[in-house]
């Protein structure tokens, strides 16, 4: 394809494959080689660039993707020959040891910076939670970027470098020949539904958080694939009446910064909040974790405590159908060959409901969960339960609803001895398996030990539907 | 004068010049090389843990258009054969798979595409033979062997050293504890892979540029693997992209040269995916470790017994020499009368075990500082008292035998420990422990020693020379993998020539260019090269007083001095400028080099000849003390760290930043080796072999880290510093333990301590029957 876009303030018309990963473009191609990569999957945030001055894993994004954008690399941040003031700010603070992650980590910190110029360091290190580094030990890089101080005069020019900018760019040349798979990027519903017919086995896709991984692994090789990022329709997020629906397109990141999902659906938020890292929020999106249908997918105990369904739709006509009518199984779905998920629609849950999700991951970010359970929880005049749902992820081939224990719940107070009561047949009933991350035994002990936190939560906070999501994550004190 | 003539003196943070390039993203890793003509060449894994290899077929691979070259080991003329002590790995499997990681055969193409189809393409035969997982199960006799040729079949190193009365010194002994350690096999993931590119010329000689830590070594191996003459490879190292022992040794080398050879005149370039490092590259040794701690009533330690079996899967790398460091690091900073220690490093087909910062240290050290928690239990004595009744002082006999004769921070490190806040208010945490959680502190002392040992000469050769425009160039043939170490070079050149920074230029290491200067490794990198740069600056100093008082016709040199850019004559205040001296003198007058050759201990507390091959006794030791304040969830078993001090003595300290970015990535690595990190293995097949399932630690779960050093100065040391570069992994896993020892009683010896095993031992702690 001829790809115009503009990379570090320059616009450029680049033939290029729109198969063809952004890393290996700028790399090979441009020889903007100050993109890194570690890890090919998302996992380590080496190849973050900027592109409309947001921050996005080049790994994980197709040069197709980049069509009409904006892109910032590490070598085009400072405008002129002094250096930009975080990276001023990481040259004086030692944050800078082999290297290796410093572009992704100065690109990430350029985009939170622009968004919140004061963060605390809890906030910074939350924000760079998708940027793995080896060397520094993370201390150096939160003292950089709490005290980039925009004002602080840049330390002095490098010492000439073996290359000017302008001449690595030059040096370009394109040495690969791609074995060609055409993708496409339909602007409307009509493009779309012509490009299905047209490329009946071709795959689609959204943020491809999950599918450029498997590309990558070679467990898909699809003839074409169908990016749905352009299509409007499936961004919107709006109040109907007695529901809200979400487009499918909807990053995990936008949901979380509209009130009405942090507002009125904090167990959806609190999900959010914990799904992958920073990177992956942002380029992941509702309709993609749901139709991946992952048992560890954080996106699917919430929505089934809020009785979620959705909305697909085909050439053809459209059908809603219920979370679980949908998820057949560990990463199958009822969705038909031309279908697409259009959106998530959720009842509004009763106002006063309990809101909780947790989850239990090998780290505090960037974890693939190894248990989690989403609760929502209405209580009576008496502080009993008048109502409960419970939604368990990872400890089952999808998301496990018990609805037994649910009933024995109702009624009973909201103490530990209640919640402490259910736990045999909790573990009863959960069919976890072993994996490389966690055992069975381990799975169904935990699952059903979260519980526990209930109450405390619950005494925890009075107005449960107003906590600011942000603070979900402290209140569960994890370092 | 400008900001930029700034001088920078030692003991200052001078900025790390090569931050400068990184932060822009314009210094070229070797990874960053992408040459026009580019071929791409990868290597056919051999996917089964042993078996003996029958036949390649390669004809189906090497007719794909667009395919290079496939060779196999018929297609190398040397030694095939890779290794630092014994060289027992091949660079393409010629006759026995040992591990699945084995290269079988390497692919050269015109793209990363058709070079993945071409390897799908290649079909070999193999005879499976029996492996063998378990290093105490591989030393059976019946055990299958992975070198029939080798003497003591799997058995690599042995070693046995025996203090005073050895095992006897127990039959005194009021108290005794003991403990049964595992600890896991941690990978570097160094986020720069092992990569490469390589051109071979039309008369063979071959230029490789390598993410390496030891160019001058790597250019003998693949000269002797590969059959080629040491003229004929040239090594080229750029600053690496993390490291961590993992690039001490071959990694893509020989591959690279030997296709090079195979396709003269174009650069070949090879880069490891992620899964293919963790599958190829090498390990930290698992260990096993069997501990036996006697002590008086009081709390002296009287007898120590250890016995430990490190994994080094199924070549030596460096095996040998970790096993013989740990075992002469295995009782710990403390003076212990009686002590017998038995280590071996044993051949398994497991993936490949070699240098890791620490190399041996962190495995002993989790097991001895868990030891002298366990025995402070026993007496009811205070941990940290415990320690201090029995840490090494200078001249002290230390637990394998011989005398500590350098400089000992260890009961000041421990001291500064006993006054500062997160150790005095332990309490007041232990207390704030909200609903199901429970919060304890843990602390633990260790020592790490320096350098190559008694026989292998530690040694750097340094040059410096005034360039014709005026700037100083010094070259460094040791390599920078992110330490800092190459700024800490400029810093004291910088000083003795009083020469701000920015005219003093590095030349990284390359074979061609720069002198042999040892390895980016053992916390030596620092000492052994600035020894020998100290003088080379002294001298050139010198030197250029000389000639410029000569030119200025001043009697005396001594009333000159140099300033930034210029010798000064102090008496009339005149200048001439360094660049006219540089263009005036020739380049054999304002070059200097100086050879430094680290001393070594002349004790022989062990006859073992082997086991001083394999660098023991060690002369000057760093110290550290660390505490760990945790917060365990008892819910889920997950250990979470709410803060971090280490106080080392590691030292005089040069470059305060560097050093506490030292301290701080070992410790956030030991955090990640204490709690989630685990290469898992099932005969043989790594089960972790990514970034998503093998779990490093980011930036929300390491904790606030205090640094703190206690400033002693060592005689020896450039400047009196001491190796600071790995100290700081080997305290955090008995450190985090001890925590969560103290925080809910339970003891957990199995390495590292995941949510599992901590709920796991939650669960038998309040159902003993079960245990
Ligand atoms: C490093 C990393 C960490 C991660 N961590 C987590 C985590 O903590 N929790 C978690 O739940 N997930 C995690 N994921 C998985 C992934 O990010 C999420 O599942 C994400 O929501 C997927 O959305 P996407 O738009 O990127 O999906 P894509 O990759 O674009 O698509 C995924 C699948 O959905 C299909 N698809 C997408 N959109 C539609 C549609 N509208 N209609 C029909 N089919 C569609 C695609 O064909 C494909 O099969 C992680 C992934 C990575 C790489
Ligand atoms: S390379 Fe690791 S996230 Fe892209
Ligand atoms: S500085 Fe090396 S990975 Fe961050």
């Amino acid at each position: 394809m001829k790809l115009s876009c503009s990379i570090n303030g320059v616009a450029r018309t680049i033939d290029v494959s729109a198969n063809r990963r952004t890393v290996d473009l700028l790399r090979e191609d441009l020889g903007l080689t100050g993109t890194k990569e570690g890890c090919g999957t998302g996992e380590c945030g080496a190849c973050t660039i900027l592109v409309d001055g947001r921050s996005r894993l080049s790994c994980l994004m197709l040069a197709g993707q980049l069509e009409g954008r904006r892109i910032t690399t590490i070598e085009g941040l400072a405008e002129t020959e002094q250096l930009h003031p975080l990276q001023s700010s990481f040259v004086r603070h030692g944050a800078v040891q082999c290297g290796f992650c410093t572009p992704g980590m100065v690109l990430t910190a350029t985009d939170l910076l622009d968004q919140q110029p004061h963060p605390d360091r809890s906030e910074i290190a939350r924000a760079i939670s998708g940027n793995i580094c080896r060397c520094t030990g993370y201390q150096k890089i939160i003292d950089a970027i709490e005290y980039a101080d925009n004002h602080s005069p840049p330390v002095a020019a490098a010492p000439t470098p073996a290359q000017s900018r302008q001449q690595r760019v030059e040096q370009a040349h394109p040495t690969q020949t791609i074995t060609d798979r055409p993708v496409f990027f339909p602007e409307s519903i009509d493009q779309l539904w012509r490009l299905i017919a047209a490329h009946p086995d071709a795959r689609l896709f959204c943020g491809g958080t999950d599918l450029l991984v498997w590309l990558r692994a070679r467990r898909v090789d699809p003839p074409a694939l169908i990016g749905l990022e352009r299509l409007d329709e499936l961004h919107t997020i709006a109040a109907t009446g007695d529901a809200i629906r979400i487009g499918a397109a909807t990053s995990h990141a936008e949901l979380l910064a509209n009130p009405l999902i942090t507002e009125t659906l904090p167990v959806l938020a609190q999900a959010l909040q914990q799904l992958g890292s920073p990177h992956i929020r942002r380029m992941g999106t509702i309709g993609g974790n749901l139709v991946t249908a992952s048992p560890a997918g954080d996106t699917l105990p919430p929505l089934s405590v809020l009785d979620a369904s959705v909305d697909l739709v085909s050439a053809d006509g459209s059908r809603i159908l219920s979370l679980t009518d949908f998820i057949s199984g560990p990463g199958t779905t009822a969705l038909l060959p031309g279908e697409i998920l259009r959106s998530v629609i959720v009842p509004l849950p009763p106002p006063k409901a309990f809101h909780h999700f947790e989850k239990v991951g090998l780290r505090s970010a960037l974890a693939c969960s190894v248990a989690s359970l989403a609760a929502l929880i209405e209580r009576a005049q008496d502080g009993t339960i008048r109502q409960v749902r419970l939604a368990w992820g990872s400890v089952g081939p999808t998301v496990t609803r018990l609805p037994e224990i649910e009933a024995a719940l109702r009624g009973e107070s909201l103490n530990e001895t209640t919640f402490a009561a259910v736990l045999p047949a909790v573990h009863q009933a959960l069919s976890p398996i072993s994996d490389v991350r966690a055992g069975a035994d381990y799975r169904r002990q935990v699952a059903a030990n979260l519980l526990l936190r209930l109450p405390e939560m619950l005494s925890e906070s009075s107005a449960p539907a107003q906590r600011p999501a942000d603070t979900v994550a402290a209140s569960r004190r994890l370092a | 004068m400008t900001d930029n003539d700034r001088t920078v003196a030692i003991g200052e943070s001078m900025i790390r010049p090569d931050a400068l390039t990184k932060v822009r993203g314009e210094e070229r890793f070797a990874v960053d090389h992408y040459p026009s003509g580019l071929l791409w060449a990868g290597v056919k894994r051999a996917g089964i843990p042993h078996g003996h290899l029958l036949s390649v077929v390669t004809d189906e691979a090497a007719k794909i258009p667009g395919v290079c070259a496939v060779l196999t080991a018929a297609d190398i003329n040397g030694t095939n054969r890779q290794g630092v002590i014994r060289k027992d790995q091949p660079v393409l499997v010629d006759e026995r798979i040992r591990h699945c990681g084995d290269p079988v055969a390497l692919v050269v193409a015109e793209t990363q595409e058709i070079l993945a189809v071409a390897l799908e393409q290649i079909r070999f035969e193999v005879e499976p033979l029996e492996p063998v997982f378990d290093p105490c199960a591989a030393l059976r006799s019946d055990a299958p062997l992975l070198h029939p040729d080798h003497p003591d079949g799997n058995a690599l190193f042995t070693a046995h050293i025996t203090v005073g009365a050895g095992e006897n010194g127990f039959a005194d002994c009021a108290e005794m504890v003991e403990g049964e350690f595992d600890l896991p096999r941690q990978a570097h993931a160094f986020l720069e892979t092992e990569n490469g590119w390589a051109r071979a010329d039309n008369d063979g000689r071959v230029e490789i540029t390598v993410s390496t830590q030891t160019p001058f070594r790597d250019r003998s191996e693949v000269a002797e693997a590969l059959g080629l003459s040491v003229d004929r490879v040239r090594i080229i190292a750029p600053y690496c992209g993390g490291a961590f022992g993992g690039k001490d040794g071959i990694t893509v080398q020989s591959l690279l040269a030997l296709a090079a050879l195979h396709c003269p005149g174009r650069p070949v370039k090879m880069w490891w995916r992620r899964e293919e490092s963790f599958l190829a590259g090498v390990k930290r040794h698992p260990a096993r470790l069997l501990y036996r701690l006697g002590a008086d009533r009081s709390g002296t330690l009287a007898a120590l017994s250890v016995e430990a079996w490190f994994d080094t899967g199924p070549y030596d790398h460096l095996g040998g020499v970790v096993a013989a460091l740990g075992i002469e690091h295995a009782g710990g900073p403390y003076r212990i009368p009686h002590v017998d220690l038995k280590t071996r490093a044993v051949y398994t087909n497991n993936p490949v075990s070699g240098a890791f910062r620490g190399f041996g240290v962190p495995q002993v050290a989790a097991a001895m500082e868990s030891m002298m928690d366990l025995l402070a239990r026993r007496l009811q004595l205070c941990p940290l008292e415990l320690r201090r009744r029995n840490a090494l002082v200078r001249g002290d006999h230390c637990p394998a035998g011989s005398t500590r004769q350098g400089s000992i921070g260890l009961t000041a490190c421990l001291d500064r420990l006993a006054t500062h806040p997160l150790w005095t208010t332990r309490e007041q945490w232990r207390a704030a422990a909200g609903p199901h959680r429970s919060h304890g502190t843990g602390i633990a002392a260790v020592a790490h020693g320096m350098g190559y040992g008694p026989l292998v000469p530690d040694t750097a050769t340094a040059a410096i020379e005034l360039l014709p425009d005026g700037r100083f160039s010094v070259q460094a043939g040791v390599v920078d993998m992110g330490q800092g170490n190459a700024a800490t070079y400029l810093q004291m050149a910088a000083d003795i020539l009083n020469q701000p920074p920015d005219r003093l230029l590095l030349i990284l290491p390359d074979t061609d260019r720069t002198f042999p200067c040892g390895s980016s490794s053992a916390s030596r990198t620092t000492f052994t090269y600035a020894n020998a740069l100290i003088p080379a600056a002294r001298k050139l100093r010198e030197l250029l007083l000389a000639r410029a008082s000569e030119m200025m016709l001043v009697q005396d040199h001594r009333e000159m001095l140099l300033v930034p850019g210029a010798v000064r004559h102090l008496p009339s205040g005149r200048d001439i400028e360094l660049a006219r001296l540089g263009s005036l003198l020739s380049r054999d007058e304002r070059f200097v080099s100086h050879h430094y050759r680290a001393p070594a201990a002349r004790e022989t507390p062990s006859d073992n000849s082997n086991l001083r091959l394999h660098g023991f006794p060690h002369l000057i030791f760093s110290h550290a003390v660390h505490l760990a304040r945790v917060e365990v969830d008892e819910l889920t078993g997950r250990v979470s760290v709410a803060a971090y001090l280490s106080i080392s003595d590691c030292g005089r300290i040069i470059n305060p930043v560097v050093f506490s970015g030292q301290q701080e990535g070992a410790v956030a690595q030991g955090i990640g080796y204490a709690l989630c990190e685990d290469v898992l293995v099932d005969r043989g097949q790594i089960r972790t072999a990514d970034l998503a399932t093998y779990i490093l630690p980011t930036s929300l779960d390491v904790p606030p880290l205090e640094t703190l050093a206690v400033s002693l100065s060592e005689h020896d040391g450039p400047f009196g510093l001491k190796g600071a570069g790995e100290i700081g992994i080997d305290a955090p896993a008995p450190a985090l333990a001890n925590a969560v020892e103290d925080a809910c009683s339970i003891r957990l010896t199995r390495f590292p301590l995941t949510a599992e095993r901590v709920l796991g031992a939650l669960t038998e702690r309040n159902n003993p029957r079960r245990s």
